[in-house]
């Protein structure tokens, strides 16, 4: 069994079936990432990795371990993370604050023990703001760890998702749309830092659902093509994105709009 | 809450400074003023800051309504009461202990109660939540009316003045009042640790951000147990203290008005902020406070007077207070003197 | 004898059933049009009672004149209220409505002591004290005053809502209010009109239920809560559904008070709100949700 393994997941939204029987499998150190048309249920795939959904048919496993119908925050702590397509940050909070959440699942002192601010949460509140600042430092954003999350520009918040979203040390991590909305510096940076990524991390798995066809072609693996729910094809970039069958359903998908 | 990074910085500034300032003011209070009236406000004030710091780690940090704090505050001053009264703990040798241990009995109720009620909030959001809460809270307020022999009904319950720690007595206003605000004093502490803590970021992304924070691994459930149970803790804490102290308790003290006042208190003090909560407090207690003494000025007029000194009077400030806060003032009073972000 | 009391309870179960039901209607009225809770509405059918009281007893005016100018007296009231305090709050998510419609809540009961009394002050039955004989029950000839309006209400909201161009507006700005928008259909005045109709059904719950509740006293926060627990159990969407729910809560206290206990009556009720809310929180009448 692989690593991550989704098998046949079907997920229905009262009429609509968004996702028809879709199997993905990735291995540690792999980055897959997924394309389509809109609406092929790309996104839908990922929440139902991370359990924001139940799936309404299928299983997914994690290591060997079944994932399907787990709570999003049980996978969490299972060693999943994820970005949002929109950065989902907390707007009130500095980007310290916001990556110490990611920290979450890799803290363990209780009620008790922060409530009385006792030496192995004091320890734990250190090693955590430490690693932050290391994170940070990567990412080159450590001047700007006492700013508020909604006054920096739209790049340095995916920059700060994607931080977080590492910063639990995930075995599997799951990015919706990193490059949207960046430019092409931006994603070219983007690049760059996934290949660090996995070469720092060569146990982590990346799912990676994008549109924009550089990076995939930068930075995949292997490449799954989704279209209207269905898998269309699958198997190194170079050769899917040439593939007509997957050309055909973009071109489509661009007259019909 | 403020940044945590500033906080945990300059925690020694700032935070230090207040704190300083807290307790020099109230360890010369009482030796300043010894008018035992003036201490007794003092210590119902401390009392309300104790319940409403746990109100505002429920409403303010997590976004948690709940309108029956004032049913915990009663279930903790009823049990301790019966603890401390009705058991013989000279036979056992430990009557400088009962209060401790009555204390103790009254908050390990509160929280299989306030746990339940965490069980509610749950499954629940927003009014429904409130509406259960509320619904807890009528339920308390009968069972204090009608369960007559634990609570001796509408006419009250006597309460045995055994306030004390061993051997160390709280027999007079102003050790009573040293022993509620060293309370106060900890539980400021206490909750400003959690607020800092992960926990603390957990709750708050609990508050708006439910979804976001499943997905970093923080679960909803545990967290709002947990607050509840604590919030109802602090409470019924606060809730011995009280009986303690006034010796004889009604239902009426811990009715749904009393919640509302409560809820008044937090958001008027300015929400998610432990200061504000105190200072909110403080005011909004010593505004009928204020207008009582008003009214036994000679300077007005009999007709006002009776009217000063009419409690419809002070609520209906009460609720005007609010209507302007909540309508002009969103982030409390903590929010006009920091002049942050309005 | 079974019968006389079965009478008795029902009759008294549906009527005080009835005026939850008005409030519930309130309640449900405002959370279609504006997605909040307006705490006050238990408050206001106790403000309409107490106008009533002024017109009808200290000017001794006639009933029907009375019943015109609570209701005119209430829908200004209304009007005011959305004005000053909802259409300012009405963005800044449902904490602050509730907030602020707990405050009003609050100056409308106190005021309304300071202004009329604390204590509870009687209101004359619109057709006279003399209790009605039926099945050997004694009825209180106001229950069918309530009933009955409480009938005509709902036929005429219904048809409100269904026929006239105002209702079947605020049913497109709930649920849909982007779309409604397009279509000229201002939200603004949407909410508005909806706390007139909330503040209309108060005052025929204040005035016609007066006789039976008596006015001022401590009911006004308690029938919110009772108003509104009746509406979250039937469905707070489902105008039906709050109707039905404010007969049931009342039918249940009757029952229960005679039946079990009349000092935990109260308890029992909210038990069983809580219950509801647990197992079927959008509601016992409500068509999934």
């Amino acid at each position: 069994m692989a690593f991550l393994d989704v098998h046949e997941v079907m997920k229905d939204f009262g009429g609509l079936r968004a996702l028809d029987g879709v199997s993905v499998a990735a291995e540690p150190g792999q980055l897959i990432s997924i394309i389509g048309p809109n609406g092929a249920g790309k996104t839908t795939l990922l929440n139902l990795i991370c359990g924001l959904f139940p799936v309404s048919r299928g299983e997914i496993y994690l290591a060997g371990q079944s994932i399907t119908g787990l709570s999003s925050c049980r996978i969490a702590s299972l060693g999943v993370s994820r970005t949002f397509q929109v950065a989902r940050l907390m707007r009130d909070k500095t980007l310290m604050d916001n990556l110490l959440l990611g920290f979450h699942t890799r803290t363990k002192s209780g009620f008790l023990a922060n409530l009385f601010s006792l030496p192995s949460s004091r320890g734990e509140e250190r090693w955590m703001r430490e690693r932050a600042r290391e994170l940070l430092s990567f990412f080159g954003l450590l001047e700007h760890e006492t700013e508020l999350a909604d006054t920096l520009p739209y790049g340095r918040q995916r920059l700060v998702e994607l931080a977080r979203a590492i910063a639990s040390e995930p075995r599997l991590l799951l990015l919706d749309e990193p490059a949207a909305g960046l430019n092409e510096e931006e994603t070219a940076g983007l690049a760059r830092l996934l290949k660090v990524i996995l070469t720092q991390h060569p146990s982590m798995a990346i799912i990676l659902v994008e549109h924009d066809m550089k990076l995939v072609l930068e930075v995949s693996e292997k490449v799954v093509v989704l279209n209207f729910g269905n898998k269309l094809a699958e198997g190194p970039p170079g050769a899917v994105l040439n593939d007509p069958q997957v050309i055909e359903a973009y071109l489509g998908k661009q007259e019909n709009d | 809450m403020g940044s945590d990074i500033q906080a945990s910085a300059k925690l020694s500034k700032t935070s230090w400074v207040a704190y300083a300032v807290l307790v020099g003011l109230l360890t010369a209070f009482p030796l300043i003023d010894r008018n035992t009236y003036h201490l007794s406000v003092g210590i119902i004030i401390g009392i309300y800051c104790i319940i409403n710091l746990g109100l505002n780690l429920l409403l303010g940090n997590t976004g948690q309504i709940s309108l029956g704090q004032a049913a915990f505050f009663g279930i903790g001053a009823y049990t301790a009461a019966n603890l401390t009264g009705r058991i013989n703990w000279a036979s056992w040798g430990l009557e400088g202990w009962s209060f401790l241990l009555g204390t103790a009995g009254g908050m390990a109720m509160a929280a299989i109660l306030g746990f339940f009620l965490g069980f509610l909030a749950v499954r629940l959001r927003g009014h429904y939540l409130a509406m259960a809460t509320l619904g807890f809270q009528i339920i308390i307020s009968v069972v204090m009316l009608e369960w007559y022999a634990l609570t001796g009904g509408p006419g009250g319950f006597q309460v045995s003045p055994v306030a004390a720690l061993g051997p160390l007595k709280f027999n007079n206003e102003m050790r009573y009042f040293y022993l509620t605000w060293a309370i106060v004093v900890l539980s400021l502490w206490a909750t400003r640790n959690l607020c800092m803590s992960r926990i603390g970021r957990a709750l708050y992304a609990i508050k708006e951000y439910e979804q976001l924070a499943e997905v970093c691994g923080v679960s909803p459930t545990k967290f709002k147990l947990q607050i509840f149970t604590f919030a109802a803790v602090l409470a019924s804490l606060a809730g011995s203290l009280y009986a303690h102290h006034v010796i004889s308790i009604g239902p009426s003290s811990f009715a749904v008005e009393i919640s509302l006042m409560l809820l008044v208190m937090v958001v008027v003090g300015g929400l998610g902020t432990v200061w504000g909560t105190l200072i909110g407090t403080i005011v909004l207690y010593s505004l009928p406070e204020f207008i009582r003494y008003m009214a036994e000025l000679e300077y007005f007029s009999p007709e006002v007077r009776r009217a000063l000194a009419d409690n419809n009077y002070h609520l209906l400030i009460f609720g005007l207070v609010l209507a302007i806060f909540v309508l002009f003032f969103p982030r409390g009073l903590v929010g006009l003197f920091s002049g942050r972000r309005g | 004898m079974f019968l006389t009391l079965l009478v008795q309870l029902t009759i008294g179960g549906m009527s005080i059933g009835c005026i939850y039901a008005l409030v519930a209607l309130g309640f449900h009225i405002i959370y279609k049009g504006t997605g909040a809770i307006n705490f006050a509405q238990g408050e206001q059918v106790m403000l309409s009672g107490f106008i009533a009281l002024t017109f009808g007893v200290i000017l001794a005016l006639p009933l029907p004149l009375v019943f015109l100018l609570t209701l005119i007296s209430g829908i200004v009231c209304g009007w005011i209220y959305e004005r000053v305090a909802i259409r300012k709050i009405l963005n800044a998510g449902h904490l602050s409505v509730i907030l602020v419609s707990v405050a009003v809540a609050i100056i409308l009961e106190n005021g309304g002591a300071l202004i009329w009394g604390k204590e509870e002050q009687p209101f004359p039955g619109f057709s006279g004290e003399t209790a009605l004989k039926i099945l050997g029950a004694g009825i209180n000839p106001q229950s069918f005053w309530v009933i009955g309006l409480t009938l005509i209400v709902v036929v005429a909201l219904h048809l409100f809502f269904t026929r006239t161009n105002l209702g079947t507006s605020i049913q497109a700005a709930a649920s849909n209010p982007t779309a409604a928008r397009l279509v000229g259909i201002s939200p603004e005045k949407v909410v508005n009109r909806c706390f007139i109709i909330a503040s209309a059904l108060a005052a025929c719950a204040g005035i016609t239920g007066a006789p039976i509740t008596l006015v001022g006293g401590p009911l006004g926060t308690l029938l919110a809560l009772k108003g509104f627990a009746a509406a979250v159990v039937g469905g707070l969407k489902s105008s039906l559904g709050v109707v039905l729910g404010g007969l049931l809560l009342g039918l249940l206290e009757f029952y229960v008070a005679f039946y079990i206990s009349q000092g935990y009556r109260d308890a029992i009720s909210f038990s069983v709100l809580i219950f509801a809310l647990l197992f079927r929180p959008q509601g016992l009448f409500a068509r999934g949700d």
